[in-house]
């Protein structure tokens, strides 16, 4: 089992490679001078070609291009993505310090609405398969799928900001209330794909023999839902559910600029604009190398948790 | 004295369009002590006979008739009596011991869990009654293999397993659903080893197959089968001696055919 992990780790270090590689190239095709935006962005009054030399000069663009790439990565293994160019005073690991805990809290609160409301909507679909309840959430999914985030995100503040008046309608000045929105219209989306995938699961786990063997052995229905066909179910769900904590991160992008929540997307879409190439690069690489972390560690658990899969391993 | 008795049990099966009729007045007697084997081919409606029987249908199953089991009918008792009768008085063998069990569970939790239904064993108890049924059942290294994961033990062993579980809490009948057919010809013969032992033992079974050489080895009475219909019913030797029914002629000159030409074949080779 350790060897496996063992394995499973030195097998991620060609990935990160990849991931910023290819972030540093694909930032460096973005076809506008990185010194001149530099320049345009604190505002110089005139821009002179002597100007554009010494700020060149400065960030270390006038070197070979793998020069530039090691000094990045070099620095960004310790945390220190250089300065951001809108605002110099500050630097970039700090700009993603600031808006890491509010993205954070908002993926936070969407995973726990995604699992709590899913998980027992999903359980008593297929329970109640072909019922009123289950053709309701099955209309209730196939709706919700079709709608856009940012459109979800607008219709709420609509209705419930505006017309109703409950909640704020953007910000996140008023604590947990500002919260709710947003977490909401993150939600929805995967509410909609883990219901479906907790119910077709588990009804395919029903037609298994292993449930009618349990019968046959009579034991308590209540005790073959649970300890049985739900367990096997989750089993299969949990490296989606696992991949989608990286995906809520990296998702929020939409929502966060439509309730103008100061999180990562916001700084994110707000640096794309300005051209603020090394926050850019900082946003891409870290939600590259999250994903990488997070397919890791569910594999990892999924090898743990399945007798079949951890047999090899002992 | 009867242990089982059915009487016109007629099965229909309901989609929203349409509904089909599977099984048409079956009517039998199982008798304490007698071994009675049901022979059909596949679709013919042995297994859903017991599965109907045994209260493991849904609800898209309409079951008409009486199944008198001691003096409770199983097809109009509620399903909590049906469920406290299944795995104790009347227990079953299922065809496929390698996906019969839930992998995620140790054997020993699975055999536990069944004892903990039907009576009420202190976990001393159970334990000492699961070492004991593998013991019985000629497998070695109990302790060990209740430690197992399903997937670790081979299908025989499972299947054996199975049939432990099935004769631990001493039931009145024991149906065994085409207990050979999913494992090799070595571990069946091992198996039908066993269930002629508890042949010996006067168990009352219902034993399924499609096998005429197997249904020859244990059978006391037969009764063939065929869409969904009794079509002949006897000894083994009536049947294949005098087949009243032109389905089971057929049946038994396919199969003696089969054998004729399996012999001339492997004469031919030595």
């Amino acid at each position: 089992m350790n060897k496996y992990i063992f394995k499973r780790v030195i097998g991620i270090i060609p990935l990160l490679f990849a991931i910023s590689l290819f972030t540093f190239v694909f930032i460096n095709l973005i076809p506008s001078d990185p010194a001149e935006v530099a320049l345009r962005l604190n505002k110089t009054p005139v821009i002179t070609q002597e100007l554009l030399e010494k700020t060149r000069e400065d960030l270390g663009l006038n070197d070979p291009y793998w020069v530039r790439y090691l000094n990045w990565v070099t620095d960004a293994m310790k945390f220190d993505f250089g300065v951001s160019y809108v605002r110099p005073s500050r630097t970039v690991a700090q700009e993603i310090m600031t808006g890491l805990p509010n993205t954070l809290m908002l993926s936070g609160l969407s995973f726990v609405l995604v699992i709590v409301l899913s998980l027992p909507i999903g359980f008593f679909c297929a329970i109640y398969k072909d019922s009123w309840f289950d053709k309701l959430m099955r209309g209730f999914i196939f709706i919700t799928t079709a709608m856009p985030a940012y459109w979800v995100g607008l219709m709420l503040m609509w209705i419930v900001s505006i017309k109703m008046a409950l909640l704020p309608t953007s910000g996140n000045y008023e604590g947990f209330k500002s919260l709710i929105l947003p977490s909401v219209t993150v939600a929805l989306t995967y509410i909609s794909t883990f219901i479906r995938l907790i119910r077709n699961n588990m009804i395919e786990n029903m037609k298994e023999d292993y449930v009618l063997y349990a019968n046959v052995r009579g034991l308590k229905q209540r005790n073959i839902l649970l300890k049985h066909i739900l367990r096997n179910s989750l089993h299969t769900c949990v490296v989606a559910i696992g991949m989608s904590i990286p995906q809520l991160i990296s998702g929020t992008i939409v929502v966060e600029n439509v309730f103008a929540w100061p999180g990562l997307g916001t700084l994110c879409i707000d640096s794309i604009f300005n051209r603020d190439y090394p926050i850019i690069q900082a946003y891409v690489l870290l939600i590259g190398v999250l994903f990488i972390v997070f397919n890791l560690l569910f594999d990892i658990i999924q090898v743990m948790i399945d007798p079949k899969l951890r047999r090899g391993m002992e | 004295m009867a242990i089982l008795d059915i009487n016109n049990l007629n099965l229909t099966f309901h989609n929203k369009k349409k509904s089909t009729q599977i099984l048409k007045d079956i009517s039998f007697r199982v008798e304490e002590g007698e071994c009675l084997c049901i022979l059909g081919e596949s679709g013919s409606g042995k297994s859903i006979t017991m599965k109907s029987i045994m209260g493991l249908l849904d609800r898209n199953f309409e079951i008409s008739g009486t199944a008198m089991f001691g003096d409770i009918d199983l097809l109009s008792v509620n399903k909590e009596t049906l469920r406290k009768t299944r795995g104790k008085t009347m227990t079953m063998i299922l065809q496929n011991p390698m996906v019969c069990f839930d992998s995620l569970y140790r054997v020993g939790v699975q055999i536990k869990e069944t004892f903990q239904e039907h009576t009420s064993w202190s976990n001393a108890e159970i334990y000492n009654q699961s070492v004991n049924i593998l013991n019985k059942m000629q497998i070695r290294h109990p302790e060990e293999v209740l430690k197992k994961y399903p997937h670790q033990l081979s299908g025989g062993m499972l299947q054996r397993i199975m049939i432990g579980i099935a004769l631990a809490l001493n039931p009145k009948i024991l149906i065994a659903d085409e207990p050979t057919t999913a494992i090799d010809s070595i571990t069946q013969f091992e198996i039908m080893k066993e269930f002629i032992r508890l042949k010996e033992q006067k168990v009352t079974m219902i034993f399924i197959t499609h096998d005429l050489g197997i249904a020859s080895l244990i059978a006391d009475r037969v009764l063939v089968m065929n869409k969904g219909c009794i079509v002949d019913q006897g000894s083994f030797v009536e049947i294949k001696e005098n087949p009243t029914n032109n389905y089971t002629k057929q049946l038994v000159a396919k199969k003696m055919a089969v054998m004729a030409s399996f012999k001339s074949i492997m004469g031919g080779v030595q």
